[in-house]
Order: structure tokens, then C-alpha cells, then sequence
């Protein structure tokens, strides 16, 4: 049996009913789902760097060099 | 002729500006719902936060609106919510227009000194027609090292499409929270109402 789920109201503690309650838990695991399937986008958008410091490495060493610092950071957090 | 009395009655002093109506307190909830203090009295109602701290670290704090005599788990839910940190000026970002909750902030962590504080804020609540609407703002203060501080703002409605499909009001009468993954720990949720 599932452990019981409660919801915090201003009287206190009230037991979700089990059917909703095992929405919630549907919900859950959708949600745990899409958070690691999504989770190498966001480690993506942490490792690159600020959109000026791109640019600046553009225009002081070329749209190649550019090129292989992004395909890094793609390659590190690849897609699954 | 002398004056050697005078009879007066004072008013009783109205409360004006913010008035407190509830609290409500999260303790391992999976769910935590503010309805206490919801009512035609006030049109506009902050949720204050205070220290919310999950049970599943990163995960992410959703909010859902109760309205027609439930809270709407439905898909008729918009929101627009960024995200910023001290460590970057860049800014991170997530958006639905076909949504089951509306998601208030995400990579909320539950480490030891850990949480989340703001507001919530529902306005015209009593508006009976067209779509309800919310904006809010959290800080989340993080305990690594760098005690980095993250803000993540938002906007939010519920349109009216369930209004249309038969709803028999639109008015808003609670919130509640719910965490993206398992419960909310703990943190206090102070619903305030603002004097017509």
C-alpha cells in the first residue's frame, strides 16, 4: 500500500483521499521523467558562457575556435 | 456658560492596508492549501512564503488556483517564469501556455540551511468572468559555499476556457502548492488580503 499523502491547510493536516492522491503521484513521475530527459539542456545552459564572452572569443579567435568550445560543452552534456 | 462635559463615540478603527487572514504551515505536506480567508471582503491576496524547503533537493515549487469548487489540475493554466542568480548574467527560463499548475521557481534545493521565501500574489480575485491572474517572485538563498542567491519571477493564469465549458464561476477562493517531486517540508504560507 502507498504511504498516505497529506495536504498542510491553516487547521492543519488533512489526508488527501487516495484517488487524487495517486494523481499527484502520476504527476510525480511525469514530472521526474521530463526533469531528466531535459536535464542536459540545463547543464548546457549553466556551462556556457555569457552571450559578450562568445562574441569576444569571435572577434580575438575566429568562429572555429568558437565552434570547438560549444561542440565541448555539447559533448560533455550529450543528448540522451 | 462653562462646558463640563462633552459625549462622543470613537469609531472602531478600521483595518486598512494589508490584513492578515491565515496561516498555513508545511510539515512533510504533499500539498499545501490556502483557502482560510479567501472571500468577497478583498479583491487582491498576497501568499507570503517564509523559508519553504522541499524534501527532494532541485526540484521544482508549481502553484494551482481553486476555483468552481476545486482546484483546477486541468491544462488551462499559462505561465512565464525566469530565473537569474548572483553567478551570472544570464538568465534561464521556462513557459507553457497548455500547463496543469503554474510553475513558480525550479531548481529548488532542500540542503541544510536551504529555502525559498516571497510572494504570491492573486489579483481581483472576485472577478467572475475572463480569466484569473497571479504574479509572484521567490528568493531562493543557497547553502553551498558560494551562499549564491537566486531570484525567479513569474507570471501566471488560468484562462477561461473551463469558464466556457460549463464553469459556474471564475472567482478565485485559494492556492495551493505542490512540489514537482515528493513534499513540501516545511515553510509558512501567510495569506494576506488588501482593504478595499
Amino acid at each position: 500500500m502507498s504511504e498516505k499523502l497529506y495536504s498542510a491547510t491553516s487547521e492543519g493536516q488533512v489526508e488527501i483521499p487516495e484517488e487524487e492522491a495517486d494523481a499527484i503521484r502520476a504527476e510525480w513521475a511525469k514530472n521526474d521523467a521530463k526533469r531528466e530527459a531535459t536535464k542536459y539542456s540545463r547543464d548546457r545552459q549553466s556551462a556556457y558562457p555569457d552571450w559578450r564572452e562568445q562574441l569576444d572569443q569571435i572577434y580575438h579567435e575566429g568562429i572555429d575556435a568558437w565552434k570547438v568550445s560549444i561542440k565541448k560543452i555539447k559533448d560533455d552534456n550529450p543528448k540522451p | 456658560m462653562a462646558l463640563t462635559q462633552i459625549k462622543s463615540t470613537i469609531a472602531a478603527p478600521q483595518a486598512v492596508g494589508w490584513v492578515k487572514l491565515s496561516v498555513t504551515t508545511a510539515s512533510d505536506s504533499t500539498t499545501v492549501e490556502v483557502t482560510s480567508g479567501f472571500s468577497t471582503t478583498y479583491d487582491d491576496y498576497m501568499i507570503a512564503v517564509h523559508h519553504a524547503v522541499p524534501e527532494t533537493n532541485g526540484t521544482e515549487l508549481n502553484a494551482q488556483l481553486y476555483i468552481d469548487g476545486a482546484f483546477r489540475t486541468d491544462s488551462f493554466y499559462n505561465y512565464h517564469v525566469n530565473r537569474s542568480s548572483d553567478g551570472s548574467t544570464s538568465y534561464a527560463g521556462s513557459a507553457d501556455n497548455a500547463a496543469a499548475h503554474m510553475r513558480i521557481m525550479d531548481g529548488w534545493g532542500s540542503a541544510t540551511g536551504e529555502g525559498c521565501d516571497g510572494f504570491f500574489y492573486v489579483f481581483n480575485a472576485n472577478e467572475d468572468a475572463g480569466h484569473q491572474k497571479v504574479l509572484y517572485q521567490m528568493i531562493f538563498d543557497g547553502d553551498g559555499g558560494d551562499q549564491n542567491v537566486t531570484s525567479a519571477k513569474g507570471v501566471g493564469s488560468y484562462h477561461d476556457d473551463g469558464y466556457t465549458g460549463g464553469f459556474d464561476t471564475m472567482v478565485c477562493a485559494g492556492v495551493r502548492f505542490v512540489a514537482g517531486a515528493d513534499k513540501i517540508a516545511s515553510g509558512d504560507f501567510v495569506l494576506y488580503g488588501l482593504t478595499k
